[in-house]
């Protein structure tokens, strides 16, 4: 009834992954502050181009290293519903310590996996799912570290396995809807995801260190303008 | 060729006013010719912003702009009236034309290297749909018709059977027009600068008369199914005094529900505005019947379900709270109790009792609960 007459909503989920190892200590405040400020940013983004978002949510993947902290190495929040879980959402990137990790690299893809397995809304006339995910070293081989038993069914076997998962039209994140965005080195996993992968923008650096704002308002627009 | 004709108009809805990057779309019609396109600048992939003496202006807005020129200068070089159109060969020369002006524009920007590595983001992105007309000879009626495209800008004709689209979307997925609303499915094939692209090409043959129309995704994405952007065009045909007021109303109602810019250039052939009325009204009226009809009623039951279901909702929270506010005295009459004031402080906790032996692997926690009770 809402595509006639009367507007469409829009639903927009983000999930941002988020490395939280020791080598990140220098710059984990402003991948925290640049979380904060993203969604902030999108939804300014649709509602000056007239789109008025009728379901925000966000949700973080915080991750280290498999093989160095084991079970430890990844944790998930649920969605919180802005802006009135925003206390809540604060509260769960502002907790976030960077530590451990060990050397690189990091098992940046499990979390990417248990990005792309959330629980999408289904709301709204024209859905946006967008993940993000922050890092500052290359990606563990999937397999490398033994995945806890409650998350092995989220996380696939091996990379191929990952890209089919992304690139699956009848997949968690459907067809068009879906935009990964990727402040990460080039090296293993990155490079080969922004090679391959559809609807991705990959900034090759350390965690989005020397992002332009040309380049940034690029990454905005290519979330906000194809809703 | 002028741009004057008896049954045509154009219009270029923009969403933010003088930011749209839907360009105006191309319309030129001769006694025996007719040249109808629109072009979409592509958003979602031309976001990037260029300094230009214009203003700041992204990469879609200036992609659909130079597309348009280059595209209307050299249709207007290679169709006339003595002149048969090659289809496939106007396909190839659109292709190296638009690459050419995009690369030139693209150039002249003298844009600083972008950071980012993506399959989505382009340079100077858009569509084209473009519909080139020519009557195969001097007083007949049939019209040679060349749809040329890349993207989901559509071409599309309209005749007394109804309205038919005339170009394939190019989508990843290869849904219908239904399908498509709904689906969101990202490009195969567009416009740009720094990619290589395809422009398609179909011919087929009309006799006159007829509507032929070209259209962005913002004037058919946003209705609730194919049939009802059929019943638009026809609706406002119907009602309107004139070639202008038709063009008007049906900008309206497109307007109302698009949440996107809006281009659309039309031209009816081998009749005048009465004419073309008199031709539909029996389609018109069809489509409503058939199609339009069933489906409002269908949509104003979903309507009045919705209204009934929140209504049943309230009525279940109003009386979950009448039968508590009767159940709760009952409930809370042992809270009513005063509490037994609470010891004093024990210096240390006691242990907490050790926990209950886990049942063994396997186990259900009935059988749990039973091994228990035996062992007691």
């Amino acid at each position: 009834m809402t595509t006639q007459g009367q507007g469409l909503q829009y639903a927009v989920d983000i999930v941002f992954a988020i490395d939280v190892t020791g080598s990140m200590s220098p710059i984990l405040d402003q991948v925290k502050a640049n979380a904060l400020r993203f969604y902030d940013d999108v939804q300014r983004n649709l509602t000056e181009k007239g789109k008025n978002v009728d379901h925000l949510r966000v949700r973080v993947v915080a991750f280290r290293d498999l093989v160095h902290d084991g079970e430890g190495a990844l944790a998930e929040s649920p969605f919180f519903a802005l802006p009135g879980e925003q206390d809540s959402f604060s509260a769960f990137v502002n907790g976030l310590v960077p530590e451990g990790g060990g050397d690189a690299p990091e098992s940046g893809l499990e979390a990417l996996a248990l990005a792309i397995n959330s629980d999408w809304t289904g709301a709204g006339d024209r859905r946006r799912q967008v993940i993000v995910l922050w890092t500052d070293q290359p990606a563990q081989p999937l397999g490398a570290g033994a995945v806890p038993a409650g998350l092995s069914g989220r996380v696939p076997a091996d990379f191929s396995a990952l890209t089919d998962m992304w690139e699956n039209e009848q997949g968690a994140m459907g067809a068009g809807s879906k935009r990964l965005i990727l402040f990460a080195p080039d090296g293993s996993g990155w490079s080969d995801i922004s090679s391959v992968w559809e609807n991705v923008v990959h900034h090759p650096s350390k965690a989005g260190e020397g992002l332009s704002d040309v380049d940034y308002g690029t990454i905005i627009d290519s979330i906000g303008n194809s809703v | 060729m002028s741009e004057v004709a008896p049954v045509s108009f154009r219009f270029n809805f923009h969403k933010i006013p003088g930011q749209g990057e839907d360009s105006d779309p191309i319309l030129r019609v001769g006694p025996d010719l007719g040249l109808l396109a629109v072009f979409d600048g592509m958003g979602g992939a031309g976001g990037t912003v260029y300094e230009t003496p214009d203003g700041r202006r992204t990469g879609a807005y200036l992609g659909s702009r130079v597309a348009r020129d280059a595209v209307e200068r050299r249709m207007l070089e290679l169709i006339g009236p003595s002149w048969i159109l090659d289809g496939e060969a106007t396909a190839a020369e659109l292709r190296r034309t638009l690459q050419t002006a995009l690369a030139e524009r693209f150039a002249e920007l003298k844009a600083p290297a972008s950071g980012l590595r993506s399959k989505l983001v382009r340079q100077l992105p858009t569509t084209m749909a473009l519909l080139a007309l020519q009557r195969t000879a001097a007083g007949g009626s049939t019209y040679a018709c060349h749809a040329f495209w890349a993207g989901d800008s559509r071409a599309y004709v309209l005749t007394a059977d109804g309205v038919r689209q005339v170009t394939t979307d190019d989508l990843r997925t290869s849904g219908d027009a239904l399908h498509n609303l709904s689906s969101d499915s990202p490009m195969s094939n567009t416009v740009s600068a720094d990619t290589d692209f395809a422009v398609r090409h179909r011919q087929f043959e009309l006799e006159a008369p007829f509507v032929a129309l070209t259209a962005t995704d913002g004037c058919f994405h946003y209705v609730r199914s194919p049939m009802h952007f059929e019943d638009l065009l026809l609706s406002t045909l119907r009602d309107a005094r004139d070639a202008a007021a038709w063009g008007a109303a049906l900008q309206e109602r497109i307007v109302a529900v698009a949440g996107d810019d809006a281009a659309m250039a039309l031209l009816g052939v081998g009749t005048d505005l009465e004419g073309l009325r008199e031709l539909l009204a029996p389609r018109t009226a069809l489509l409503q019947e058939r199609y339009i009809a069933p489906l409002d009623e269908l949509d104003a039951e979903v309507e009045r379900a919705e209204k009934a279901l929140d209504d049943l909702r309230a009525r279940r929270v109003a009386r979950v709270a009448e039968l508590w506010h009767d159940y709760k005295p009952g409930y809370e009459r042992v809270l009513d109790t005063p509490e037994t004031p609470p010891a004093a402080s024990p210096a240390a906790a006691p242990e907490a009792a050790p926990a209950a032996e886990a049942p063994a692997a396997g186990a259900s926690s009935t059988e749990a609960a039973e091994a228990g009770s035996d062992a007691r």
